[in-house]
């Protein structure tokens, strides 16, 4: 790892974001433990921490998929984008635990290795409710290891950030896995409908969101129509954006964010270099388009970021005519126009 | 850039909700039925039939669903040498020979060691859940 990279670039959001995690962690697993010793006094201790770290991290892993599409529906929840990474990790860990438990408890006992024994005890494939249950988690638990592990900015840069971003989509299909893992593993013995019906609720309410998002933001994805004129594309009438705001356009094929600030238009990229936020989402502050997400700025002017980051978006070149905003579809290095 | 992975992303989710979903429901609609009390609690019937066959060299406890019994994975059999067993006296099987599984759902077969197959015991029922004898059968 370069030395540029540090492991954790701790500031006073991020302290405080982690202390209010761990502190909800340590609140559920010790609720979690005194309500089973209350309803179940019978329960050994191992089987409660198996239970109580398993069902801890599938609700963790519910809240770190919620707070991405929750962020873009409502403004309001973009703080808690800031620091989701340690929550994706801390998940993982508390995931972990719960399957190194689990293997100690299941597993250890016999004369194959641990892992063998995991992969291969069950062969009920042609079952749905004597399916092997186990693995799913462990796949799943392997996919969160793998997000864990690249998750930091180092990864991130020598990955590029659509790389970066697809890779760690798989943490769609390891909730896929996991719903699964709990629906035909614990949910079998345990048949209680409340449990089910929580599990039923997470599950649309995970998919919901999503697609709510998804399907909002795919209106705004639709390029503009307009005919081009010298080139230019029609976007918007000036007084649409607000000062220091900026009006998004789809324009050869990827979005546009028109910035208006100090009498000045000037038109970059909409995707952030660090994780492809969305710059138009986020406005101007001392005198730098910042991002929404994670705080990274730019000049407006050359897409540049101030010294000494050397991060850069692409620009394109805008004029004002008649109050009309006219873009050039195809990236330049530089420009800003006065709206006069 | 970005737009190929949020179409990605609409069609993943398209694709959760349609596999997963269905997965959900159908391995909760089809599990099986968990007994919430023990057949002895119950009456005592557990609907097994039990059988000595003892024209082998190795005499065999035969075990049978005479009924519909709902799976009882935690069900165990063993073999009370002394056969004076009584559960309201003693529910523990600690003194026992144990048998094997019986899984109350389809017919199994049990051998008996041939230095016990000669005693005059009593074949004694237990189940790990309930951790109590359910029943106790003089063959």
């Amino acid at each position: 790892m370069s030395h540029q990279y540090v492991a954790v670039g701790w500031n006073r959001q991020k302290k405080i974001y982690d202390t209010v995690m761990l502190s909800c962690v340590g609140l559920y697993l010790t609720i979690f433990v005194v309500v089973d010793l209350w309803l179940r006094p019978n329960t050994s201790p191992e089987t409660m921490l198996i239970r109580a770290l398993g069902s801890c991290a599938f609700l963790m892993l519910h809240v770190v998929l919620s707070i991405g599409p929750l962020a873009r529906l409502d403004t309001r929840f973009l703080p808690l984008l800031y620091n989701r990474r340690h929550l994706g990790v801390t998940t993982f860990l508390v995931g972990a635990a719960h399957g190194g438990f689990a293997l100690l408890q299941f597993h250890s006992q016999g004369n194959v290795h641990p892992l063998v024994s995991l992969l291969t005890s069950n062969q009920r494939f042609d079952s749905l409710i004597d399916f092997p249950f186990q693995p799913l988690g462990f796949v799943a638990l392997s996919i969160l290891f793998l997000m864990a592990a690249t998750s930091h900015d180092f990864w991130l840069t020598q990955l590029t950030a659509p790389m970066w971003k697809t890779l760690h989509m798989l943490v769609y299909v390891a909730y896929g896995l996991l719903t699964l893992h709990v629906v035909l593993g614990v949910l079998q013995a345990e048949t209680s409908p409340l449990l089910s019906g929580l599990v039923l609720l997470g599950f649309a309410w995970i998919v919901g969101i999503h697609l709510l998002a998804g399907f909002r933001e795919r209106g705004g994805d639709r390029p503009i129509s307009e005919a081009a004129r010298d080139g230019y594309v029609r976007v918007c009438r000036v007084d649409e954006i607000r000062e220091n705001r900026a009006k998004m356009a789809v324009l050869s094929g990827e979005k546009v964010a028109i910035f208006r600030y100090d009498g000045k238009i000037a038109a970059v990229s909409n995707a952030c270099q660090h994780q492809n936020g969305p710059l138009g989402e986020g406005k101007i502050i001392d005198g730098c388009i910042t991002c929404p997400w994670h705080g990274y700025q730019y000049r407006p002017e050359t897409g540049e970021s101030p010294p000494p980051f050397t991060e850069k978006v692409p620009t394109f070149r805008s004029r004002v005519i008649d109050g009309d905003v006219w873009v050039h579809p195809q990236p330049e290095m530089k420009d800003h126009t006065h709206v006069g | 850039m970005i737009r190929p992975l949020r179409t990605r992303h609409r069609w993943f989710f398209l694709g959760l909700l349609l596999v997963v979903g269905p997965l959900m429901v159908m391995g909760l609609l089809t599990r099986r039925e968990i007994p919430s009390a023990s057949p002895r609690a119950a009456g005592g019937k557990t609907g097994l039939e039990y059988r000595i066959d003892r024209s082998r060299p190795v005499a065999r406890v035969h075990v049978t669903p005479t009924a519909a019994v709902p799976a009882h994975p935690e069900w165990s059999l063993y073999w009370d040498v002394s056969g004076e067993t009584d559960p309201s006296v003693d529910p523990s099987v600690d003194t026992m020979l144990f048998l094997g599984v019986v899984d109350g759902e389809s017919s199994t077969i049990h051998p008996i060691p041939t230095e016990y197959a000669s005693i005059q015991g009593r074949l004694v029922l237990y189940s790990l859940t309930q951790k109590e004898i359910v029943e106790t059968v003089d063959p």
